[in-house]
């Protein structure tokens, strides 16, 4: 009995001197399906002393994630979103294969790494009811496309990188879906039988080696599909030049930092796109597509609970925005209204981490119009 | 017939104690940071580096999650490697104490992600060394965000403070 007991202790002594805390354990077993999601609720209204807008009250975006780790390299990630009740979309779907520790590759469809909020759109982390409208005019957020991307950090993990080549946007399917008031926007393809002729290159660079401060490249070359290209006879000149007038060039650049001290929160942002070709596109689809587009905003955040004794957040903030559809234009005259700025000045109170109640107040203004002015309530979840 | 029952229930008892020691060993499988050269390299060097010591060696601490280091039979500290969530899934890091379980590193080992690796940054881990975690609430207001790592921030915190709070306890 003795031997047999002896025995078993040495056998077990010899494998559990290797032996391991609990939480070690769920790394060989780090698999398994995972659920998230978030959204917002808001209500918008605009303000006028003459002349009386409805408010309008929209369950604007629903999102759940549902993420599924096949083992400790390769997982899937998926968002499935329902817009305004109705609308149903899905945001991302790809799968992710970890190569080496600090580089993945990833395929299907994708976030477009372009500026923050594109990236990191959860309503509880940016402030503000609605997301900037440079992140809607000249960031079509959220922008998300079909295709192949390789990610990865160097430098001690304080420089990440992402490249990406998509196909682009649906520029021409028989009539324009670019415009010079919402620029790019229309012709996002989502994933949704999406269709090329040549992919789009996507890239973004984070450094981060200081820390609470975050520093962002974003860059996006190409040109748009257009589906003028699909079964074209090449010997027919004068079809593929009329083709050749249905897409643009897109050179798009961005820079964007976010800094993070005790109360203090500040982000800034600036994004500018070179559109090529829009003369001959203009003339062909009819559209007013301007040839440069841009953007930036500045804003400053102060969580004034941060030294009281809770973990709730309330946050103040304000943000001056300009967003311009039409800073330069080819072949048509600029359009100032497209030249918009809004400044916003609102207040975040976090219940919870993931839970926010929103409240801001916006005086919108443009090139030519009277300036409004916008109240809005919200509310912002992310699990 | 009685002679043979308990023969045979003797029998037994050895039978089952022997496959209960070994059912116990195999409730434990290896440990994989110790499997993993580039995480056995990091680890080693930072306890080396921290106790200025080659000869240091480790051990498991009774049955919790933490490992003793030890150095001449005495304890210098402690080390713990575990996990936390990020935002899709697992990232491993491991802390070192010393022996009043005072927190003189954090590093991630393995983060599987492509958000969140911010937490990575080794010079914002620095502020959790020597951190004060008599309250969570003071705690939490000494620990910088980071935007657009919200949840690994949150969670590699969380974690630190509650691993932390059970070994002052553990080794009261």
């Amino acid at each position: 009995m003795n031997k047999v007991i002896l025995m078993g202790l040495i056998f077990s002594i010899f494998t559990t001197a290797s032996a391991q805390n609990s939480a070690q354990k769920i790394i060989g077993s780090n698999k398994g399906l995972h659920i998230g999601g978030y959204g917002q609720v808001d209500y918008n209204r605009i303000i006028n002393s003459d002349i009386n807008y409805n408010a309008t009250l929209d369950v604007h975006r629903i999102v759940t994630f549902i993420g599924y780790n096949f083992n400790d390299k390769t997982s899937f990630v998926s968002e499935i979103e329902m817009e305004h009740v109705t609308e149903t979309y899905v945001e991302q779907a790809f799968l992710s294969h970890r190569i080496k520790n600090n580089v993945s590759v990833n395929a299907g469809l994708m976030l477009i790494p372009m500026g923050i909020q594109n990236l990191y759109h959860e309503p509880p982390t940016f402030n503000g009811v609605e997301r900037t409208n440079v992140d809607k005019y000249i960031v079509p957020t959220t922008w998300r496309e079909m295709g192949v991307s390789i990610n990865g950090r160097m430098l001690d993990n304080t420089l990440g990188y992402e490249i990406m080549v998509v196909n682009g946007f649906n520029g021409f399917d028989g009539e324009s879906n670019f415009s010079g008031k919402s620029g790019l926007r229309g012709g996002r393809q989502k994933g949704a039988k999406s269709y090329m002729t040549n992919p789009d290159l996507a890239t973004r660079f984070s450094y981060t080696a200081i820390p609470g401060w975050n520093l962002g490249l974003s860059t996006y070359f190409g040109e748009s599909e257009s589906k003028a290209y699909n079964d074209l006879d090449l010997s027919n000149v004068s079809a593929v030049a009329s083709a050749d007038s249905t897409i643009i060039g897109i050179n798009m650049i961005g820079l964007d930092s976010r800094y993070n001290k005790g109360a203090l929160q500040f982000r800034a942002q600036y994004i500018v796109g070179n559109l090529s070709n829009t003369a001959q596109y203009n003339t062909k689809t009819g559209s007013d597509v301007g040839s440069v587009i841009s953007g930036y905003y500045s804003e400053l955040g102060y969580n004034v609970l941060k030294n009281s004794k809770t973990e709730n957040e309330l946050i103040t903030f304000a943000r001056y925005e300009n967003y311009n559809t039409h800073k330069q234009t080819d072949g048509i005259e600029i359009n100032s209204v497209y030249d918009r700025t809004d400044v916003t000045f609102g207040i975040g109170f976090k219940v919870a981490q993931g839970a926010m109640f929103k409240a801001d107040y916006q005086i919108k203004s443009n090139g030519s119009d009277p300036r409004s002015y916008q109240l809005n309530l919200g509310t912002a979840i992310w699990f | 017939m009685r002679n043979t029952v308990i023969k045979i229930v003797k029998k037994l008892s050895k039978l089952t104690a022997l496959v209960v020691v070994i059912l116990l060993s195999f409730s434990f499988t290896s440990i994989q940071w110790e499997k993993n050269k580039k995480s056995r390299i990091k680890i080693h060097n930072s306890i080396s580096n921290l106790f200025i010591s080659e000869t240091y060696s480790i051990e498991k601490f009774n049955n919790n999650d933490f490992i003793v280091i030890k150095e001449n039979e005495k304890t210098i500290g402690y080390l713990l490697v575990t996990q936390a969530l990020s935002k899709n899934t697992l990232f491993d890091y491991y802390i070192i104490y010393d022996k009043h379980a005072e927190i003189l590193k954090v590093e991630v080992l393995t983060y599987r992600e492509n958000h969140g690796y911010e937490i990575c940054n080794n010079r914002w881990l620095k502020q959790f060394i020597g951190i004060n975690s008599a309250s969570e609430f003071q705690y939490n207001n000494q620990v910088n965000a980071i935007s657009g790592a919200t949840i690994s921030v949150n969670s590699i915190k969380s974690s630190i403070y509650y691993n932390t709070q059970d070994l002052k306890i553990i080794i009261k």
